[in-house]
């Protein structure tokens, strides 16, 4: 039991939360905690201190950089991995940007996954930031 | 250079210094200067040549005189006539036995039915570049072509030359604010799709997964999302259709206290589901209006769905929908929110194409829509805002089909 894995997913759509789920229960038993805004997402990252973030990364509240930039400042959630969810199509032509959403990153999350999800790059992102 | 031109060569100049600085075309522009140096230079015909930069040919733009029409878009190549020579060394040339001089091309009299005496030939450039030529031909009483001539055909010439300049860096400017508009429209709508493309994708997976499982919960949770997303899908290509195209609205008759309140029993189950009341205060005094039933119901059901977005998990949420006479006959549609409020930021960029704060739940168009819609009916949409209070939008519209400039309302 000790060995579950913990993954917080935040999303504000709830389809892709339970896409997310559905993807996880595919590779392993996961405990999952979901929040639907940047600000509900980053309090639970705090509190249950997981062993991987799924951000979106546009969302209202908070946007993902943005709660991504403060788990970035605190101590016990800096080295929590982060898987980030882009739907941007920047006008700089890259497919993700946080300098067109007006945040300053200092450091890169660990993974970028564009939309939609594939189901396998998904997969193996996961696997290969929990280690398993 | 002023001491060797005639009174009449400087009113020229002048008229053409007018011409450009005027909101003429380019083409308007350079045939004034070509009309006026045919007039002045007392010339039988006279032309202006621009030089093609990709292929090197000499382009005849303006062709001015008996016959000229025929000229038009007549093209030769590099080097080739004295028109060629001039611009390949980029001096002038006075030719005033032009039959007999080896670098007249011939083909031009050919083509024209022009017989060329004399010529008199100067570049049309700027500091930065050779733009192509300007020639008179046959002075008037076979008269040969002298100084004087040349100095005030090369005055001429460069403020054509300016003209040219001018206009192709405007036309730049135009093109570069163009393509970067469609870039971000362009990124805009990929963003919007890739969002309903997750939601689809996600939405059969979850059906796949239910399918194979025997789950029928999981099955009607994927669908919920497919149908959602197709009608999100629907809803942005109508919105990308109504702000793209230029139209005029399809005034009808409309009992606009029913027009709210069908749209607040439309959005009441949405609302309250989320634990938000929505109230609808009608008012008798206004009856029918002339509006674009369906756009104006479109706008009113967005700004009532923004509004039910910005109070969700607010307590006591409500928002209020009431109508009122306002001035010059016109009337307004208020809809207020106890919602989060609209940063200072993001009300400047409110009725901005692709700008949301709904995250993947908007698709940046609602307001930018309907603040078209509102203006196309000649009316003005306010808002108010204050962060953690909330959002006042109203809507004035005319009563009437009118003409009332929205500034007097």
């Amino acid at each position: 039991m000790t060995d579950r894995k913990k993954i917080v997913l935040v999303d504000d759509e709830q389809v892709n939360l339970d896409y997310c789920e559905a993807m996880l229960s595919e590779i392993g038993d996961f405990d999952i905690k979901t929040a639907t805004n940047g600000m509900t997402g980053l309090q639970l990252i705090e509190s249950e201190k997981p062993d991987l973030v799924v951000l979106d990364v546009q969302m209202p509240v908070l946007n993902g950089f943005q709660v991504f930039k403060e788990l970035k400042k605190n101590p016990s959630t800096e080295r929590i991995p982060v898987i980030m969810l882009t739907g941007i199509a920047s006008t700089t032509g890259m497919q993700y940007n946080a300098k067109d959403m007006g945040v300053t990153l200092g450091a890169e999350p660990q993974a970028y996954i564009d939309k939609p999800l594939d189901p396998e790059d998904f997969q193996k992102k996961v696997k290969n930031l929990l280690g398993l | 250079m002023v001491d060797n031109l005639s009174l009449e060569q400087l009113i020229a100049l002048y008229e053409i210094g007018q011409a450009i600085g005027s909101q003429l075309t380019l083409e308007k522009v350079l045939k004034t200067v070509m009309d006026v140096a045919t007039k002045v230079m007392h010339v039988e015909a006279s032309s202006l040549i621009l030089l093609d930069d990709q292929s090197g040919e000499l382009v005849f733009y303006i062709a001015e005189g008996e016959k000229a029409s025929r000229l038009k878009a007549f093209r030769m190549q590099p080097g080739q006539g004295i028109v060629g020579h001039v611009v390949q060394d980029n001096e002038p040339a006075i030719v005033n036995d032009a039959q007999s001089d080896p670098r007249f091309f011939k083909k031009a009299d050919k083509t024209s039915g022009f017989v060329t005496k004399s010529i008199l030939c100067v570049p049309m450039a700027t500091k930065n570049k050779l733009w192509g030529a300007i020639e008179v031909l046959n002075k008037q009483d076979d008269a040969d072509f002298d100084q004087s001539d040349l100095i005030f055909l090369q005055a001429m010439s460069k403020r054509a030359a300016l003209a040219v300049e001018n206009a192709m860096l405007h036309e730049d400017i135009v093109k570069n604010e163009r393509l970067a508009a469609v870039g971000q429209t362009v990124a805009g709508l990929a963003h919007c799709i890739k969002n309903v493309l997750n939601g689809i994708q996600g939405g059969s997976y979850l059906v796949d997964m239910g399918l194979k499982k025997n789950n029928p919960t999981l099955i009607d949770k994927g669908w919920t999302a497919v149908k959602k997303n197709n009608t999100f899908m629907q809803d942005l290509v109508l919105d990308m259709l109504t702000y793209s195209k230029e139209r005029e609205p399809e005034y009808i008759d409309v009992d606009i206290n029913e027009l709210a309140q069908t749209v607040c029993d439309f959005m009441r189950e949405k609302a309250e589901s989320k634990g938000i009341s929505l109230s609808f205060e009608p008012n008798a005094e206004i009856g029918n209006v002339q509006i674009d039933g369906k756009a104006i119901k479109r706008s009113l059901l967005n700004l009532v769905s923004n509004a039910v977005d910005a109070c969700e998990n607010r307590p006591d949420a409500k928002v209020e929908v009431s109508l009122k006479s306002a001035a010059k006959d016109f009337f307004a549609l208020s809809v207020s929110d106890n919602g989060s409020g609209i940063p200072p930021e993001a009300k400047k960029k409110l009725f901005q194409v692709f700008f949301s704060t709904k995250g993947s739940k908007g698709t940046g168009l609602g307001l930018a829509v309907t603040h078209k819609i509102i203006e196309e009916h000649g009316g003005r949409i306010d808002v108010d805002s204050e962060v953690d209070k909330g959002t006042t939008f109203t809507i004035y519209l005319p009563k009437k089909k009118t003409n009332t400039p929205k500034e007097e309302i």
